[in-house]
């Protein structure tokens, strides 16, 4: 288990090294920051002098070289567009990004595995389809949409919920709805046809034949294998909610990293969008770590080496 | 010693019994009616999906023979619905082919191999999900330019990964199985035994993936709309398109614009993942229905 | 039960206090945050808009473009290459600091430090010399004649040294320290920025108490805050949305024609149709701008047949015209030899500009009118800029907008339309792609005469041969559109600046 460990965390550095340099790669490719940085008509000279200031007037492998090395020294150098140290700024859209998305994935949990254990244990009746027609309208609705019809509702006809900021905790009920819509969704369908295929495992249909109650056959044999899939997935929208919520705090102008790093590349604001893309890196690498060990206790039979 | 050979066999007489299903039925019915709208927009749009009228703009549903209303520019909602549909449905297949096309044989090698290949491929699928999406549109728009082509790229480039991982799942799942083992024995090369015994056992699992990437994609592509970073041209827009430029007159006097491209996008995402369920249930030999 | 009522005493109680308690907050919502607090080291509007009330430039730029003393009484040329400054003596930083010469002349220094530059520098190559010759007066000399040296000064604010050399530069804008109305209290970023009204500020404590600017990307929320009272001014107001305004009885819309122009440039002009001057001018008639203009901004932009505005300085009014006439357009069609109608490719930016990509489609579906058939390429700001800047755009023509910070005819002239064609003279501008020896001559003569009238007659002379040889489709003078509650009064200005000190609460 501690050599599975320490080769996860090598791992986890060639992950975030590899993140780093496509980043960087892209970036490149995506032109010069100077055209953004200045105004239209800035003169060549100025245009030059912002460049040498910021080394893109050195050839492509210097630069690189350069970012490595500042990298490993954990310095991720300083915004072109807010002349602040990157790291910092982005460090500071984490929390509000992190609050709002554990909550919407609080919320979510919450709502979806109990809507789907019922939709698979009263399988065929009016309880299953509305689950289940929820379900699949949360998951088709684009979440712009979604969000702009609670802005109508919510926020213009009746007034009840601001709908911008995040000041009090009356903010976080558009954009945690918005979220959690649908990674509850997904959530629900999974845990229920999960459940259904479990139903029809053959153990537990050996319980069932060994006249184990049915609400004990649910819980305690079927629930906890269907879990795996879920925990999976619940895994994969932790690491897309972190960065995947651009568009809903855009629109409920959201102080969190994923509307600050879509500012961020539009700008090429270099340092920002790598310090941004090694932080995922690490963040994703973690989470996929923890849903690994997850298996372990949901799961006799895995083992890791 | 038999081989017990288990290839695909396409249920389709379960398949028959499964139409019976009124679940099954809303899908198929929506889907066929989107891809007829698609396949025949010309022949069923009322209007020139480009023709301008800025004195009849943001006339709302049923005015003046305009059964969904106008747009901002007095263009035709329902023909640009139509002709939208052909788009949108292009984009997300298309997207999921590219992506297939990258994943599939870098799951299946992932799977098989074993060892170097499959840590290398699985790392860089680490990485490629560590890259914000919205940077990689970014440079492959500011390096390779905008266009539909481009958009595709992206999409398919950023969604690869969900295919190899199922793909190399399924291998690992199947590899181990007495009749590939039985195979193997018999003589059989490696690259009979992934045609012929493994890959034809992955389909079940990669059809329903498939079915959810395209509804995925169909969605996708309308947040690169919104967010004003999508490459298809501005004259025969996508859904999302259509969504995008409405939400700008969805409060104001034009709720029909963003409204419909909206209902269209929830409806056929609705209907392929309720397909892809059902195809599940039918495929995945876990699932079936006893 | 009994704890439910207390509880809910306690509540109403408390919402009561504190609707009485607190003083009255005018709160603006622009689509951005501040990029930074430091006055001189930001180039974008919505970061003016904020620090523009913690400090004060030197000279003021009044709502009409004229120029006002400000900081300083006086700042006149005594040479071609000398300026003298005057300087109140009355005037106090938030922290107590007196403004004087000593402090002004620091904060040129501060602008002209090439080791430690700051964004404000590429204004000031020229200045060679600061020098302090008494409390409240100083003198700059320059290495040549600097005219618009006054214009410069209404954009450079004064910071204070002090807080400037206790905190350092990054400290300094997060915590800014000015002479301005307001002085600084917060800023969560990407959240607000806070200010409180400057009780010894030089004019007089400014009437609204407190000021937080919020960003809100998003045009819709901006306009569901603004009409439900979350907010109290909002900037770029979708001409969709202000019959919601006007009609929600809480705010109303309020509308200034902008400096900025929107027009097209025409890059295919070395060879292929749109090098023939009829074709260009075909294309400028076959666009109808004002059904545009009234469909798409309703009625609220003014139509320009040259490259300039009303508020520039060199602006020909005689020059403006009519240009639509689909009739003449099909004629000189066919005289060029394009009867049968033409094809060329287009590029558009899409949300950079008020409605930019819908224009942009209006464009498209009129030219067909005329045979005319456009390839609309839509494409996302940063990269179409990037393109633009290093002339490598893609396509044939591009809609792009100009906003002249000078308010003088150079400005647009010589960056836009420039072509090098002049010997020993500077190279063609970056956004030109049309010559015209004359033009160019013309342009450069103005650039060395001092006599503003003979100035005019030369810009004069330079926008006729525009307006005849069509580098451009000329479209519009953009108009401003701002929500504003109607409890506060408030007027827009042309550049954009929003200015909580000429702001109350009815």
């Amino acid at each position: 288990m501690f050599a599975y460990l320490v080769r996860r965390l090598l791992l986890v550095v060639v992950v975030v090294w590899g993140a780093a340099t496509i980043a960087f790669g892209l970036l490149y490719l995506s032109g010069d920051p100077t055209n953004l940085m200045l105004p239209l008509d800035a003169s060549e000279e100025v245009r030059d002098t912002f460049r040498r200031e910021y080394g893109f007037d050195r050839p492509l492998p210097v630069q690189y070289g350069r970012y490595l090395g500042a990298l490993l020294q954990g310095d991720f150098g300083t915004s072109l567009r807010n002349e602040q140290p990157a790291l910092g700024l982005v460090l500071e859209r984490f929390p509000p990004t992190l609050k709002l998305s554990g909550l919407a994935l609080l919320v979510a949990v919450l709502i979806a595995v109990p809507a789907g254990v019922i939709a698979a244990r009263y399988q065929g009746t009016w309880l299953e389809l509305s689950v289940m027609t929820g379900a699949l309208l949360g998951q088709a609705m684009p979440v712009f949409w979604l969000a702009l019809m609670l802005i109508l509702v919510f926020g213009l006809n009746l007034g009840w919920l601001p709908i911008s900021g995040s000041g009090s905790w009356r903010h976080y009920v558009l954009p945690t709805i918005t979220l959690a819509t649908f990674s509850a969704a997904s959530i629900a369908r999974l845990t229920r046809n999960g459940l259904l295929a479990e139903l029809k495992s053959d153990h537990v249909r050996t319980a069932r034949a060994k006249g184990v109650f049915e609400q004990r056959v649910l819980y305690k044999h079927a629930l906890r294998n269907a879990a795996i899939p879920v925990v999976t997935i619940i895994g994969l929208q932790l690491g897309t909610l972190v960065s995947g919520a651009v568009i809903t705090e855009t629109i409920f102008s959201w102080p969190g990293i994923g509307r600050f790093v879509l500012l961020a590349v539009a700008q090429r604001d270099f340092p920002v969008v790598q310090a941004s893309v090694v932080l995922f890196a690490l963040i994703l690498a973690f989470v996929n770590l923890a849903v690994d060990l997850l298996y372990v206790v949901l799961d006799p039979r895995i083992r890791y080496s | 010693m038999m081989t017990p050979r288990r290839t695909l066999r396409l249920p389709l007489g379960r398949f028959g019994r499964i139409l019976r299903r009124p679940a099954a039925l809303v899908a198929v019915t929506l889907i066929a009616l989107f891809l007829l709208c698609a396949a025949f927009a010309p022949l069923v749009a009322p209007f020139d999906p480009n023709a301008q009228s800025l004195a009849t703009r943001l006339s709302p549903p049923g005015e003046g023979g305009h059964l969904l209303g106008t747009d901002q520019l007095g263009r035709d909602l329902l023909s640009r619905l139509l002709y939208g549909a052909r788009l949108s449905l292009f984009v997300a297949g298309a997207g999921v082919l590219l992506g297939l096309s990258i994943g599939l044989p870098l799951g299946l090698l992932s799977g098989y191999a074993g060892r170097w290949a499959d840590e290398i491929i699985m790392r860089l699928a680490d990485i490629q999900l560590s890259i914000p999406f919205i940077l990689l549109v970014i440079a492959i728009i500011a390096a390779l330019g905008s266009s539909l082509t481009n958009t595709i790229l992206v999409l398919g480039l950023t969604s690869w990964v969900a295919y190899a991982r199922v793909v190399r799942g399924e291998v690992l799942r199947i590899r181990d199985l007495d009749y590939v083992q039985a195979a193997t024995a018999l003589g059989a090369g490696a690259r009979r035994r992934l045609l012929r015994h493994i890959l034809p056992n992955t389909l079940g699992p990669l059809i329903v993936l498939i079915t959810l990437e395209f509804a995925r994609l169909v969605v996708v592509e309308a947040a690169l709309s919104f967010l004003g970073l999508s490459g298809v041209s501005a004259e025969t827009p996508s859904w999302g398109q259509m969504l995008a430029s409405g939400r700008e007159v969805l409060f104001f006097g034009g709720w029909w614009v963003a409204t419909f491209p909206g209902v269209a996008i929830t409806l056929v995402v609705l209907a392929v993942n309720l397909f892809g369920d059902v195809l599940s249930e039918v495929l995945d030999p876990r699932q079936r229905l006893r | 039960m009994r704890i439910t009522r207390l509880l809910l005493a306690l509540l109403v109680g408390g919402w009561l206090l504190a609707s009485v308690g607190v003083a009255q907050t005018l709160t603006i919502a622009q689509g951005v945050d501040a990029t930074t607090l430091d006055p001189n080291d930001q180039e974008e509007t919505p970061t003016a808009n904020i620090v523009s009330n913690i400090f004060d430039p030197l000279l003021f730029r009044a709502r009409d473009g004229s120029i006002e003393p400000w900081l300083a009484t006086s700042v006149e040329a005594i040479s071609d290459t000398v300026w003298e400054i005057e300087l109140r003596d009355d005037v106090v930083f938030h922290n107590g600091e007196a403004l004087d010469a000593e402090v002004v002349a620091w904060n040129f220094e501060r602008a002209l430090d090439a080791d430690n530059p700051i964004r404000f520098i590429s204004n000031f190559t020229q200045i060679t010399g600061v020098e302090v010759t008494g409390e409240y007066s100083l003198r700059i000399t320059t290495d040549a004649p600097f005219p618009i040296f006054r214009t410069h000064l209404t954009r450079f604010f004064m910071v204070s040294r002090q807080n400037y050399e206790a905190l350092g530069r990054a400290g300094a804008a997060e915590n800014p320290v000015g002479t301005g109305p307001y002085q600084f209290v917060s800023w969560q970023r990407d959240e607000r920025v806070e200010m409180a009204a400057f009780e010894d500020y030089w004019q007089g404590a400014p009437s609204v108490e407190r000021v937080v600017f919020r960003p809100i990307p998003e045009t819709s929320s901006r306009v569901v805050e603004l009409v439900t009272g979350g907010v109290d001014i909002i900037t770029n107001v979708s001409a969709e949305a202000q019959g919601l305004i006007n009609r929600s009885g809480t705010a109303q819309v309020a509308t200034v024609p902008s400096i900025r122009n929107i027009f097209v440039i025409f890059t295919a002009t070395d060879e292929g149709p749109l090098a023939d001057p009829r074709v260009r001018e075909a294309l400028n008639l076959a666009v109808d701008v004002q059904a545009i203009v009234d469909s798409i901004f309703d009625g609220n932009a003014e139509l320009t047949a040259t490259p300039l505005n009303s508020y520039m300085f060199g602006y020909a009014p005689e020059l403006e015209k009519p240009l639509y006439d689909p009739e003449q357009a099909r004629a000189l069609l066919a005289e060029a030899g394009y009867a049968d109608g033409l094809s060329f490719s287009m590029g558009s930016p899409d949300g950079r500009y008020l409605n930019d990509r819908t224009v942009s489609e209006a464009i498209v579906g009129q030219l067909r009118e005329v045979g005319v058939e456009v390839d609309l390429r839509v494409q996302e700001w940063s990269s179409y800029v990037g393109q633009v800047l290093e002339k490598q755009v893609p396509t044939d023509a591009y809609l792009i907008g100009w906003g002249n910070s000078n308010f003088d005819a150079d400005r647009t002239l010589f960056t836009l339309l420039y072509g090098g064609t002049v010997e020993g003279g500077p190279a063609q501008s970056v956004f030109s792609y049309w010559q015209n020896e004359r033009f160019d001559d013309l342009v450069l003569q103005a650039r060395q005469v001092t006599d503003q009238e003979r100035r005019e007659t030369l810009y004069a002379e330079a926008l006729a041969i525009v307006s005849e040889d069509y580098p451009w489709i000329f479209l519009y003078q953009q108009g401003d559109v701002y929500g504003v509650s109607t409890d506060v009064d408030w007027q827009p200005r042309p550049d954009e600046l929003i200015w909580a000190y000429s702001a109350s609460f009815e």
